[in-house]
């Protein structure tokens, strides 16, 4: 059974077609990630599935059932805002309790069931505070309570740590994705940050333009973007105009103006046109006694702490190279004019036509 | 806040406080004076009165026509209120929800009473009660103050639900509430401040209103009404007296507008 089927959905408002042909499939306790900028249909597509926007086109099924003309509150899906949209006249437990009574659910029960709900988010003694007496980041606890609370289908997720600070968002991220793999509950989650997107999901949709660039799992995303788009969105990457020279079984030799690498064995043929794909920290760099096949020299450079961010020239190239703080290859800090070698691994490349 | 900066904030009051000491004395003068000659011992109204008393009190609360008066103008005003509330509200739901053509068009008539000369409005009412030979009756006193009571309610309300965070419908939706249900627990909650302020005003402005209820009336006078009419009769301290009272009316059901548009500001500051 999956949790929730978009069958190419499209919703076009008056002259703008904000999602086109959008079809995903979210398996039972899975967490999918819909990534992308704003304005890439992400949003939407989370609106179609909740009921707040109606598609144009295609169908909505949400646990194999169609549910393309059921209003919202027939849909049995648990929502969670960005700005949490708690009820301020009500207390945490009437909040939480909220989706319980509209199910009449009896008083016994709805007590026992908002204090599980409030304990799995260790809020338990919250209950009778009201929303504006607690902090961001209880809020969100509580509204992420309030839609678990019902046994949803499927938890949709909009964007829900935007309005928190850094280290509350990366704590809430760990222990968003530790509950949801607890209660296996099946997850939609939206969100233009690629670090949420890659330490919590099982699968990443990665959006732009009202159109589905990749699906895949967070390594396949980043390690083998299939797309510039994906690639530069996806952290920072080299992005490198390139032709084939020769490809066969075992490899795909490449050629970068007067850079000549080895790729991985792909369909492409010889004198093709491509764009090489290399990720800053796949290129390890040593200094100009290290065993690097390519020598280079380093024309800008910045320190970030944990690692150094190299601007390093080869054969006429510019390449971004990201140097981990913690090498033995330099006697001293790398710095500009340094001369340097450079190892591009083959399975570094991702070639992208 | 330094002492400097005091100093400088009653600098800058200086100015703005005299105008408004005077627009106030301006505003209240009159009223004063009303409210002085009502406490007058004599049987005519001069200012100020040779002696004091509550005579003229008296007399009004005992005599059978003001007493009659005032049982109409609260009986019309208790019924305009709520209805005026239930009917402002669904029109500015219907105006904060609807399509974007309708919403200004609706908006337009509906707070045209509160525009449009009432001389005007009284006339066409009054061809209309006529018609449908409901003149002097209660129902075309209800049905004409709804007409200038129903806009005030459109108004506070209609800045009430700008206010309102959509997510929270939303939220409720999600949660399997009906729209009958996001109605009842999330709406009319949030804008109860809205609700009660458009109640306050519709019931004012029903107990004050004097031009269409002239038109409508032939023998059910209003307090309105009852003051005209004695005062076209003979200058009596009676209507200083019925005056301050609906005055004091007035003022209690303003301040506890007030009172609680202070306890919703509170709510606020916690927040």
């Amino acid at each position: 059974m999956s949790a929730v089927r978009l069958e190419s959905i499209a919703k076009s408002y008056v002259g703008v077609e904000a999602v086109k042909d959008v079809s995903v499939t979210v398996e039972s306790g899975e967490f999918v990630t819909f990534l992308g900028p704003s304005g890439c249909g992400k949003t939407t597509s989370l609106r179609m599935i909740a009921g707040f926007v109606r598609p144009t086109r295609g169908r909505v099924l949400i646990a194999d059932r169609d549910v393309t003309e059921l209003p919202p509150h027939l849909r049995e899906v648990g929502l969670v805002f960005q700005n949490y949209a708690l009820f301020p006249h009500m207390t945490v437990g009437d909040n939480v309790a909220f989706g319980l009574k509209m199910r009449k659910v009896t008083a016994a029960e709805r007590a026992s069931r908002v204090r599980e709900a409030l304990d799995l988010v260790r809020l338990g003694d919250m209950v009778s505070r009201f929303p504006r007496q607690l902090s961001g980041g209880q809020q969100q606890r509580v509204a992420l309570a309030r839609a678990l609370v019902i046994r949803p289908a499927v938890l949709l997720l909009d964007e829900p740590f935007g309005a928190l600070d850094r280290q509350l968002r990366d704590h809430m991220r760990v222990e968003l994705r530790a509950l949801q793999q607890r209660l296996k509950i099946s997850t939609v989650f939206v969100t233009h940050d690629q670090d949420e997107a890659l330490s919590m999901s099982d699968r990443i949709v990665v959006m732009n333009a009202g159109r589905i660039e990749q699906v895949g799992t967070p390594a396949e995303i980043y390690e083998r973007p299939r797309t510039r788009f994906v690639a530069s969105f996806m952290g920072r990457s080299n992005l490198l105009s390139a032709r084939v020279i020769a490809a066969d079984a075992a490899s795909t030799r490449i050629q970068i103006g007067a850079l000549e690498l080895i790729a991985p064995t792909s369909a492409l043929s010889g004198g093709a046109e491509v764009t090489a794909i290399i990720r800053p920290e796949r290129i390890v760099l040593t200094s100009a006694t290290g065993s690097g096949a390519l020598a280079g020299r380093i024309t800008a450079i910045s320190y970030l702490g944990a690692s150094f961010e190299a601007q390093v020239e080869t054969a006429g190239t510019i390449l971004q190279v990201s140097v981990p703080n913690n090498t033995i290859a330099f006697a001293e800090r790398p710095a500009v004019g340094d001369e340097v070698r450079l190892t591009i691994p083959p399975d570094a490349i991702t070639l992208s036509s | 806040m330094t002492p400097a900066d005091q100093n400088s904030d009653w600098r800058r009051f200086r100015l703005t406080g005299a105008v408004s000491i005077l627009v106030a004395v301006f505003l209240v003068a009159p009223l004063v004076i009303l409210v002085v000659q009502s406490f007058t011992a004599e049987s005519y109204l001069k200012f100020p009165p040779p002696s004091f008393g509550v005579r003229w009190y008296r007399f009004i609360l005992a005599a059978e026509n003001w007493q009659a008066a005032a049982g109409r103008s609260f009986l019309i005003a208790l019924i305009v209120a709520p209805v005026s509330v239930i009917l402002g509200t669904a029109a500015a739901l219907a105006i904060d929800r609807g399509p974007k053509t309708a919403r200004t068009a609706l908006y337009a008539v509906l707070i045209s009473p509160m525009v449009l000369p009432h001389i005007v409005l009284a006339l066409g009412l009054f061809r209309l009660a006529l018609a449908a030979n409901l003149e002097d009756s209660y129902i075309a006193y209800i049905l004409a103050h709804l007409t200038v009571c129903v806009p005030y309610v459109v108004v506070t309300l209609g800045a009430s639900l700008q206010t309102l965070d959509r997510s929270l419908e939303e939220a409720a939706q999600s949660l399997g509430a009906g729209t009958w249900n996001v109605l009842r627990y999330v709406i009319l909650p949030r804008i109860s401040a809205g609700l009660f302020a458009g109640a306050i005003f519709a019931f004012i402005e029903s107990f004050d209103e004097f031009i269409i209820t002239f038109y409508l009336a032939s023998f059910k006078l209003t307090l309105p009404l009852q003051i005209f009419a004695t005062l076209s009769d003979q200058v009596e301290p009676s209507i200083a007296a019925a005056s301050t009272l609906m005055l004091v009316i007035t003022a209690l059901l303003t301040s506890l507008l007030l009172a609680r548009g202070q306890v919703v500001a509170g709510g606020k500051a916690i927040r």
